[in-house]
């Protein structure tokens, strides 16, 4: 490879790596504990877990109840029975019978308990479990998150090939050429070669089947296309167990019983355990029954039947055995079974959390050389500050992710049960903000060696704590959850003793000295006296020749422009919205009364409001705060217009007029904010 | 040690050219690509599903292709001449063998 191939691509890996770093961070953190949701969430709730055989289930019992309160006729029904213990998620898909009330035109999803028939609401049976398992592809930001995911997933799938590009040459040496006592920053970099390397084939996988779950959507385009966009052929095809029966009539004949179709189906084959059953159009003329199960690996390895019944003929209408091999289903089932490891046991899922954190610490590793290789004297002083505060709230942001998850598992096992339908929010409010809160605090510490220490002792304290809170709440020790074999609330104790024990290890290792090895101590930074270094580092460099350029527009005239460009534009997208009016659509939104609800005086004032206060009071404002105060908005002003064009091309790609504004929109802040920072530099 | 930024192309211009061919285009390449292949191969659906793995690994590829380039506009070209004849290829293939 010439040199210049082997710069470029060093240059790709090291700006996409440091991009995309704090985001794959918390995804393979939050990754690692997602490993285990079915163990935390059993944990969570702290009961023993009462095994059934969901071939034994009374189904019929359930239904009856069910079609009182929901109304079933012309529904899809699925009981998802994969997990352990009695508890089964329920989803009622909306009724297609056109005669059935508004209410049964609704999706409905619980939590069932098959034995007592009690019911939970998502906001009710809403876990730390869930919390942490959504965080693992951003789902708690609306819309874009799982995207945001995927791409992250398909950068990540870059940085692995473009890094093992520039270190092919040296893949081999690297491996013996470790050494801990050697400087700082040519120990991170063998670290991350050689953890790089070990870690290489688990992280392939997972950049292409992340990216394949985030961004599933591309994949299914070329399909769509040249299946002219006729869905149920589509889905027929590549996920036969899925296929679509309309609606014919509602049938008058008694409901046949759906106990007898799961006993006589589900010993069909051999081994076999009850993942899904299946009930569609229920009460209708063509009601079918289906039933999917899965034989263990060692039986066969992507060993998956299903069986689709006739409810009232009694015959079989598609049916496939768990050992017939068909590629199309197969390759799908293959990506799920990687990406969750669901198929060596929880032995391979501990090798599998072990091997996440190493890409964690792999994606630090990757910061802390970029963080090493800029100390120099020879880089300016004010880009040396630049790159060490992003080193900072880098670190602050990822390290402070392990005590904040003990602090949350804490958390939800001391919180009392009558707040349990409020769990959600209270999951939200303490794991952001105080994720939050130690971030900023963290990064003001202004030490990295600092951050590592307080979040590996603060972490591993509350890890041990974990334990013993969920000891003495719910009585469950771990001497006694392994005396009475409950092992899924045993391995989540035990991973946080494990955990804490390896944190309290390293704390002990790291010495302060290990600082001296750092560049940072050779070439420091006085944070004490910053300004003054800075001035003297400014009056060095030659001063600037002032020549009129006379297609220049004063920096305030052009910021005003801009402020007043972006209110114009916000009023466009309000009077587009409003034109749907001449094209026939009804404009009363449900409820109104005739005058302008608070929430609309609310947005106007933060969008065009503000953005016209700002343009007026720049042409005669120069504060210092003002200029702060514009900076932010319009960097917070920038997000949400970045955020409403790609809502906006998702949910109404055709709306091209009202894109382009939008788009218009963010070019103009993406001026603005490139403006108001020139403006505030000015001054200094 | 900072990639030595010499070998760096310095213009925005350039620079945009080869990320947008890289990200736009690789995923029309690559999409594109998966279905032409499904339009001509004999095992039709098993090819279209194996895009689930393939796609990304593709994609990747056309994302990586671009930085060997000196000229951004050159890739830009390139990548749309591809997409023109993969379009053909994909309108000739609906037209005689269209999926069943």
């Amino acid at each position: 490879m010439g040199k210049r191939n082997y710069n470029v691509f060093f240059n790709t890996h090291t700006v996409s790596g440091i991009v995309i770093s704090v985001a794959l961070y918390v995804i393979f953190f939050a990754g690692a504990f997602a490993l285990f949701n079915e163990e935390i969430t059993q944990w969570e709730k702290g009961t023993y877990l009462n095994e059934v055989s969901k071939k034994e289930v009374d189904y019929d019992a359930i239904l009856v109840s069910l079609n009182k309160e929901y109304h079933l006729v012309g529904r899809d029904i699925v009981f998802r029975l994969g997990q352990k213990g009695e508890e089964t998620n329920i989803s009622l898909l909306p009724s297609k019978d056109s005669l059935s009330p508004k209410e049964a035109k609704e999706n409905e999803y619980f939590e069932l308990n098959t034995n007592t028939h009690k019911k939970k609401e998502y906001d009710e049976f809403y876990s730390l479990a869930e919390f942490i398992y959504r965080l693992h592809f951003f789902s708690q930001l609306p819309y874009v998150g799982i995207y945001l995911a995927g791409f992250v997933s398909l950068f990540f799938l870059f940085a692995i090939v473009t890094g093992v590009i520039v270190h092919w040459k040296k893949i081999v040496s690297n491996f013996y050429t470790f050494n801990p006592r050697s400087i700082l920053k040519r120990m991170w970099t063998d670290a991350h070669t050689a953890l790089g390397i070990i870690g290489l084939p688990f992280q392939f996988m997972y950049a292409i089947t992340g990216a394949y779950f985030g961004l599933s959507i591309l994949v299914l385009l070329p399909a769509n296309f040249l299946y002219n966009s006729d869905r149920d052929q589509l889905i027929e095809d590549l996920r036969p167990e899925l296929k679509v029966y309309d609606w014919a009539a509602k049938t008058q004949d008694k409901i046949p019983s759906v106990n007898d179709f799961v006993v006589a189906n589900a010993n069909r084959w051999d081994a076999t355990t009850v993942q899904r059953l299946t009930i569609t159009n229920y009460g209708g003329t063509n009601m079918k029954y289906q039933l999917l199960v899965s034989q263990p690996e060692t039986e066969h390895f992507f060993g998956e039947g299903w069986v689709t019944v006739d409810a009232f003929t009694k015959e079989v209408v598609a049916i496939k055995e768990p050992k017939e091999e068909i590629y199309i289903e197969n390759i799908q089932r293959s990506i799920g079974k990687l990406h969750f490891g669901s198929y060596g046991g929880v032995a391979l899922r501990v090798v599998y959390f072990i091997l996440a954190l190493i890409t964690c610490f792999v994606i630090i590793t990757g910061v802390l050389i970029w963080l090493e290789a800029r100390n120099r004297k020879s880089i300016p002083l004010k880009k040396r500050l630049y790159t060490n505060k992003v080193g900072h709230i880098y670190m602050a942001i990822c390290l402070s992710l392990y005590p904040v998850t003990a602090l949350s598992f804490l958390f939800v096992k001391l919180l009392p049960q009558s707040y349990n339908s409020k769990k959600q929010t209270l999951i939200y409010y303490l794991f952001f903000l105080s994720w939050l809160l130690a971030s900023v605090l963290l990064r003001f510490l202004r030490s990295n060696y600092k951050i590592n220490k307080i979040t590996l002792i603060s972490g591993a304290i509350l890890g041990f704590l974990v334990p013993v809170a969920n000891g003495i709440v719910t009585g469950n020790w771990i001497w006694k959850t392994y005396a009475d074999a409950q092992y899924d609330i045993l391995t989540v104790d035990l991973l946080w003793i494990l955990l804490s024990c390896i944190a309290v290890l390293f704390a002990i290792k790291v010495k302060p000295s290990i600082q001296e090895k750092s560049s940072l101590a050779k070439t420091p930074i006085d944070y004490k006296n910053i300004a003054a270094q800075l001035m003297e580092e400014e009056s060095k460099a030659l001063p600037k020749i002032n020549t009129k350029n006379l297609n220049n527009i004063p920096m305030r005239t052009k910021i005003s422009l801009l402020w007043i460009f972006i209110a114009i534009g916000f009023i466009f997208h309000h009077i587009y919205g409003l034109a749907t009016v001449f094209f026939n659509e009804s404009v009363l939104i449900e409820g109104s009364t005739g005058e302008t609800p608070f929430w609309a005086h609310q947005w106007r004032i933060l969008m065009e409001g503000l953005a016209l206060t700002f343009g007026l009071l720049t042409l005669e404002v120069s504060k210092k705060w003002f200029k702060t105060i514009t900076f932010v908005w319009a960097i917070i002003l920038g997000l949400f217009n970045l955020y409403h064009v790609v809502t906006a091309i998702i949910y109404e790609v055709f709306n091209v007029s009202e894109i382009l504004v939008l788009i218009l929109l963010v070019i103009a802040n993406a001026f603005l904010i490139k403006s108001i920072r020139q403006w505030r530099k000015l001054a200094v | 040690m900072p990639a030595n930024s010499k070998y760096l192309s310095t213009s925005a211009w350039h620079k945009t050219a080869k990320i947008f061919s890289g990200i736009i285009g690789g995923y029309m390449i690559s999409a594109m690509l998966h279905m032409a292949l499904a339009l001509w191969v004999p095992f039709q659906k098993n090819m279209l599903i194996t895009a689930v793995y393939t796609l990304f690994v593709m994609w990747c590829v056309l994302l990586i292709v671009p930085f060997l380039f000196k000229n951004g506009w050159k890739v830009l070209v390139v990548y749309i001449m591809a997409i023109l004849f993969l379009a053909v290829a994909i309108h000739y293939g609906n037209l005689y063998q269209p999926l069943n």
